[in-house]
C-alpha cells in the first residue's frame, strides 16, 4: 500500500513536471509579447524594455525555465504581470473561493446524488424514478449559464430571496482569516452573521455548479445499485432475512460504490470547467474569472500558477478516489 | 415535541436568511456596479480605465478637470505660473492638507510622488519623460523644471494617471530594499488626499471607501450626505441591471445595449448616455499592398456606410468622428467634413489607382470581444463587394493581434486592423503624435499603419514645444486637415458612455476625461 502511494505521488510530480514544461513553452511561444501587454497599451518601447528585464523575459528559454524552476521548489510562483503582485498572493485571494464554492458543490452533489440514485433504484419504474430520471436529464442538458440565469431570475428577482451574486454581503464584514474559506471561519469564529450571508450567497451559485454533476451521479448510482441488487449475494442476503435497508446499505450499496466513486472523482474535474461560467454569472470572485484575466493577458506567470494548481487538484482527487476504492470494496489491494 | 422544534429551528433559519438582506442601513452608502476591476490600486503603476473611479476619489491631483469639462482647474495646487519658454512651473499648494494617514500634504510630498512614478517608469511614466527635475522652493511651492517646452504639461498633470499625491509616510512605512517605491503595498492599498479613504478591497468582490472626516474642503455646507461607497465587481452586464433594478446598486456602469432600452422610461432610473472622446479606427497598411496607395484607401473610405453603421451597427449610441482627433478636444479641427458614403466616387479613385473592378483581397482584423468592430466588418465588407474587393475578417485576441501590428514588419501588417484609442488628457496631440508621427512606427509606438507624411511630421515637431497657444492650435489643425486628405485610416466613431443610475443619486457629472469616475464631493443621495 505505501509503495503504491510512494509511486503514485512520484507519478503525480512527473505529471505535474511535464505539465510546468508544457505549460512553460506553451506560454512563450504562442503569438504576442507579454512584456508590451503588462506594460500598458500606450507605453512606450523603452518601458516595454524595462518590463521585460524586471520579469526575466529577456532572457534565453531555457534560463528562464530553470529559473522558474529554482523558484518553484521555494514555492515562489513569480510575480504577476498583469497585477504586479506576487502570483501566490492573487492565488490566495481568488483560489480558496473557488476552492469553496467546489467543496460545497461537490458535497451537494454527492451527498443528494446517491440517495436520489438509490431511491430510484429501490422504486424503480415508478413515478418517483421517472420523476428523477426527467430531473436527471435536465441537469444533464441544462447550460450552466441558462440555468444559473434562471435561478437568478426566480429567486433574485421575483422572490427575492437569494442575493445575485458575490461571496458575502457587502455591508456584513468578512469573518476573521483562518482557512481562507469563509463558511467554515466564520463557523469556527462564532461569526454567525457572516455565516448565514455566506450561505446565503454560495446556495444559487452552488446549485448551479452541482446540478449536472448530481444528475450524473445519480444516474450512475441507478445503474450501478441496480447491477448489484440482481447479484447473488443480494439475494441470499434477503434469504436469510435481513432488513432491506441492511441489504441495500450494507450489501449492495458497497458494491455498488467504485464506479460511483470513480464518477464522482471525474465530476469534481468537470466542476473546474464550469466553474468559470458560475462564476461570472454570480459575480463569484474566484479563480476562474482570474484564470481568463491571465489568459486574455498572456500573464505568463499567473497561467503557470493556474495550470498547476488545477493539475494538482486534479491528480489529488484521482488518487484520493483511488485510495477510497480500498476502503469501500476491500477485494481492491494496491501493492 | 422534538419535530416542532426541527422545525421552527428551520423556519426560524429560512426567516433569518430572508431577513438578512434587510437589516442593513444603506441609506448613507452609495453602491457602484462595475464590470471592471484594476489590477492593481498603485496610482505611479495603474493605468486602466477601471482604476479612474478610486482613483479620482482617493488621490487628488495638482490640478483637475472641471466636472463635466476639458478645462482645467486648481486641486491641490490653488495657482501656478509658467516661464515664458514654458520649461519652468511654479505650482502654490494649498494650505492644511493632509493625507488620510494624517501627515501633512506639502511640497515634497508633491516631490516624493512626482520621483516615485518617474522612478518606477511603467504605465503612465510616459507623460512624465519631459520632466527633469521636481523641487520643492519652501513648504507650499513646487517647481517643475522640464528639458522642453510641453505645452500640455497642465492637461498631464490634471490626468486621471500616475500624477496623482501619494502619502510619502505610508510609503516609507511599507518600503524594503527590494521594494523601495512599496509598490506590492500600493498596490492594493491607496493613501491620498481626496473626499474618501481606502477601508479594503477583497479581490473580485468590492472596494470600499469612506468619507475622510479631515478632508481639507471640509463637509460643511456642502449637500454630500454619503458616508460609504461600495465599488462592487458585477462581471455580468445583466446582473447588473438586476441589482439596480431592485436598488441593490445605486449606480450600474455597465448596462447593454438591450438592457438599456428595457429601462428607457423605467419609474426610480435615470439613464445618462454622453459621447466618449473614445475613438475607433481602421487603419490602413500605408506601405504594403494595395493600401499603400492613398486612392484605395479613399475609394474604401468612401464605401463604407456610415449612416448605417451608426443607426444599425451601433443603434445610435455613437457618434460619427470628424477627423483623426476626438470631437470636443481643444485644437479639434471643425472644418473636416464628415465622409459619407459614395460608392461612384469610391470606384472612380479605385479605377485611378489601377483597379477599376477591384479584384483583391484585403485582410481586415479585430480584436476579440469588440462586437461593434466585428459588425462594422460586416458592412465595410458588403460595401466592398460591390466593388470587387474581398474583405477577409479575421478576430484575434489582443496579444496575438498586438504581435502583428507591433514589429516592424509591414508586410506583416494586416492591410486593416480596426483600432481603439483613449485620450489620457485633453489635447488632440495626444492622439496625433502617437499615432501619426513617423518616428513613431512600431515598434516605438502606435503609428501602426506605418504613415508618414514630412509635413505632418514637422507640424507635430514644431507643436510639440510651441507655447503660444493660438499658434500650436494653428498647427495642429492644419495637421488633422493633412491627415484626413492623406487618409491612413477611417475615422470610424466615438461610443456613448451609458451610466445608468436610481433617482435618488444626486449631483452626477459626467466626465469627458475621467469618463469612468465620479465627483463624489459633489454627490448626495436622496431616498
Amino acid at each position: 500500500m505505501w509503495a503504491y502511494l510512494l509511486r503514485r505521488l512520484g507519478y503525480t510530480l512527473l505529471t505535474l513536471w511535464g505539465l510546468t514544461l508544457i505549460t512553460f513553452v506553451l506560454t512563450r511561444v504562442v503569438p504576442g509579447d507579454p512584456a508590451r501587454i503588462a506594460a500598458g497599451p500606450q507605453a512606450r518601447q523603452k518601458q516595454v524594455e524595462r518590463v521585460r528585464e524586471m520579469y526575466g523575459l529577456d532572457k534565453p528559454l531555457w534560463v528562464q525555465y530553470g529559473v522558474y524552476m529554482a523558484n518553484l521548489l521555494r514555492c515562489d510562483f513569480g510575480k504577476s504581470l498583469w497585477s504586479k503582485r506576487p502570483v501566490i498572493e492573487d492565488l490566495k485571494a481568488y483560489f480558496l473561493p473557488t476552492v469553496e464554492l467546489g467543496l460545497t458543490a461537490g458535497i451537494m452533489f454527492f451527498c443528494l446524488g446517491v440517495p436520489l440514485g438509490i431511491l430510484s433504484a429501490v422504486y424503480r419504474n415508478s413515478p418517483l424514478d421517472h420523476l428523477a430520471r426527467f430531473f436527471a436529464l435536465a441537469g444533464v442538458s441544462l447550460p450552466v449559464f441558462i440555468f444559473g440565469l434562471v435561478l437568478q431570475l426566480v429567486f433574485y428577482k421575483i422572490l427575492g430571496w437569494f442575493p445575485a451574486g458575490g461571496r458575502i454581503d457587502p455591508f456584513v464584514s468578512a469573518p476573521q482569516h483562518v482557512t481562507g474559506l469563509y463558511i467554515l471561519d466564520s463557523l469556527i469564529t462564532g461569526n454567525w452573521k457572516a455565516f448565514l450571508s455566506s450561505i446565503h450567497h454560495i446556495l444559487l451559485p452552488a446549485v448551479t455548479l452541482a446540478y449536472g454533476s448530481l444528475a450524473v451521479v445519480s444516474r450512475m448510482t441507478r445503474a450501478s445499485l441496480l447491477e448489484v441488487l440482481g447479484q447473488d449475494y443480494v439475494r441470499t442476503a434477503r434469504a436469510k432475512g435481513l432488513a432491506e435497508r441492511v441489504v441495500l446499505l450494507k450489501h449492495a450499496l458497497r458494491n455498488a460504490m467504485v464506479p460511483i466513486l470513480t464518477i464522482t472523482g471525474l465530476q469534481i474535474g468537470s466542476l473546474l470547467g464550469g466553474v468559470l461560467l458560475v462564476e461570472i454569472i454570480f459575480s463569484w470572485p474566484g479563480l476562474g474569472t482570474y484564470a481568463y484575466t491571465a489568459v486574455t493577458v498572456l500573464d505568463v506567470n499567473a497561467i503557470m500558477a493556474i495550470t498547476l494548481i488545477t493539475g494538482l487538484l486534479y491528480t489529488g482527487v484521482n488518487l484520493l478516489v483511488d485510495l477510497l476504492y480500498t476502503v469501500v470494496d476491500p477485494r481492491i489491494r494496491y501493492r | 415535541m422534538t419535530r416542532t422544534v426541527l422545525m421552527s429551528s428551520v423556519l426560524f433559519a429560512v426567516l433569518g436568511l430572508l431577513a438578512l438582506g434587510q437589516e442593513i442601513p444603506r441609506e448613507r452608502t452609495l453602491v457602484i456596479a462595475t464590470g471592471l476591476q484594476p489590477s492593481t490600486l498603485d496610482i505611479g503603476v495603474g493605468y486602466e480605465a477601471a482604476a479612474i473611479n478610486v482613483n479620482l476619489v482617493v488621490y487628488e491631483r495638482l490640478v483637475r478637470y472641471k466636472p463635466g469639462s476639458v478645462e482645467v482647474e486648481p486641486e491641490l495646487a490653488e495657482s501656478w505660473e509658467a516661464s515664458p519658454d514654458g520649461k519652468v512651473w511654479t505650482f502654490k499648494l494649498h494650505p492644511g492638507i493632509v493625507f488620510h494617514d494624517g501627515t501633512p500634504c506639502n511640497a515634497e510630498a508633491v516631490v516624493f510622488s512626482f520621483e516615485r512614478a518617474i522612478s518606477i517608469n511603467l504605465g503612465p511614466a510616459w507623460m512624465l519623460e519631459p520632466i527633469e527635475k521636481v523641487e520643492a522652493l519652501d513648504d507650499f511651492t513646487v517647481r517643475f523644471t522640464l528639458k522642453r517646452p510641453y505645452p500640455e504639461f497642465l492637461q498631464v498633470l490634471a490626468n486621471i494617471f500616475g500624477t496623482g499625491i501619494v502619502s510619502p509616510a505610508a510609503v516609507k512605512a511599507h518600503a524594503t530594499d527590494a521594494d523601495p517605491w512599496a509598490q506590492e503595498w500600493l498596490s492594493s492599498h491607496m493613501v491620498g488626499t481626496g473626499p474618501y479613504e481606502f477601508v479594503e478591497w477583497v479581490k473580485g468582490q468590492h472596494i470600499i471607501l469612506r468619507r475622510f472626516e479631515d478632508y481639507w474642503r471640509g463637509w460643511e455646507g456642502v449637500k454630500n450626505d454619503i458616508e460609504q461607497v461600495i465599488i462592487r465587481y458585477i462581471t455580468e452586464p445583466s446582473v447588473q441591471r438586476l441589482l439596480l433594478e431592485r436598488g441593490d446598486v445605486d449606480i450600474a456602469m455597465d448596462i447593454s445595449v438591450d438592457d438599456w432600452e428595457l429601462l428607457k422610461g423605467r419609474p426610480g432610473i435615470v439613464l445618462v448616455e454622453e459621447p466618449s472622446m473614445h475613438a475607433t479606427y481602421l487603419r490602413f497598411n500605408c506601405v504594403a499592398g494595395p493600401t499603400s496607395d492613398a486612392r484605395v484607401r479613399k475609394a474604401i473610405r468612401a464605401a463604407l456606410d456610415y449612416k448605417g453603421m451608426i443607426e444599425y451597427v451601433l443603434r445610435g449610441h455613437a457618434v460619427q468622428m470628424q477627423g483623426a482627433a476626438a470631437i470636443g478636444l481643444p485644437c479639434h479641427n471643425d472644418e473636416l467634413p464628415l465622409p459619407v458614403q459614395d460608392l461612384d466616387l469610391a470606384r472612380g479613385l479605385l479605377a485611378e489607382a489601377g483597379y477599376p473592378n477591384g479584384g483583391f483581397t484585403l485582410e481586415y482584423v479585430y480584436e476579440s470581444g469588440h462586437e461593434d468592430r466585428r459588425r462594422v466588418g460586416e458592412l465595410l465588407q458588403a460595401s466592398l463587394a460591390e466593388l470587387g474587393i474581398k474583405l477577409q475578417i479575421i478576430e484575434l485576441p489582443w496579444p496575438d493581434l498586438w504581435e502583428r501590428v507591433s514589429a516592424a514588419a509591414p508586410e506583416r501588417t494586416p492591410a486593416i486592423v480596426a483600432n481603439g484609442w483613449w485620450p489620457d488628457y485633453a489635447d488632440v496631440i495626444n492622439f496625433l503624435y502617437p499615432m501619426y508621427h513617423s518616428s513613431q512606427w512600431p515598434p516605438v509606438a502606435f503609428n501602426i499603419g506605418f504613415y508618414r507624411n514630412a509635413r505632418v511630421d514637422e507640424l507635430l515637431d514644431k507643436a510639440q514645444v510651441e507655447t503660444n497657444p493660438e499658434v500650436r492650435c494653428e498647427l495642429l489643425k492644419e495637421v488633422q486637415a493633412l491627415i484626413y486628405d492623406d487618409s491612413p485610416d477611417i475615422d470610424l466613431y466615438h461610443l456613448t458612455t451609458r451610466i445608468a443610475l436610481r433617482d435618488w443619486v444626486k449631483g452626477y457629472v459626467y466626465s469627458p476625461i475621467y469618463t469612468e469616475g465620479f465627483f463624489l464631493y459633489n454627490m448626495w443621495l436622496e431616498k
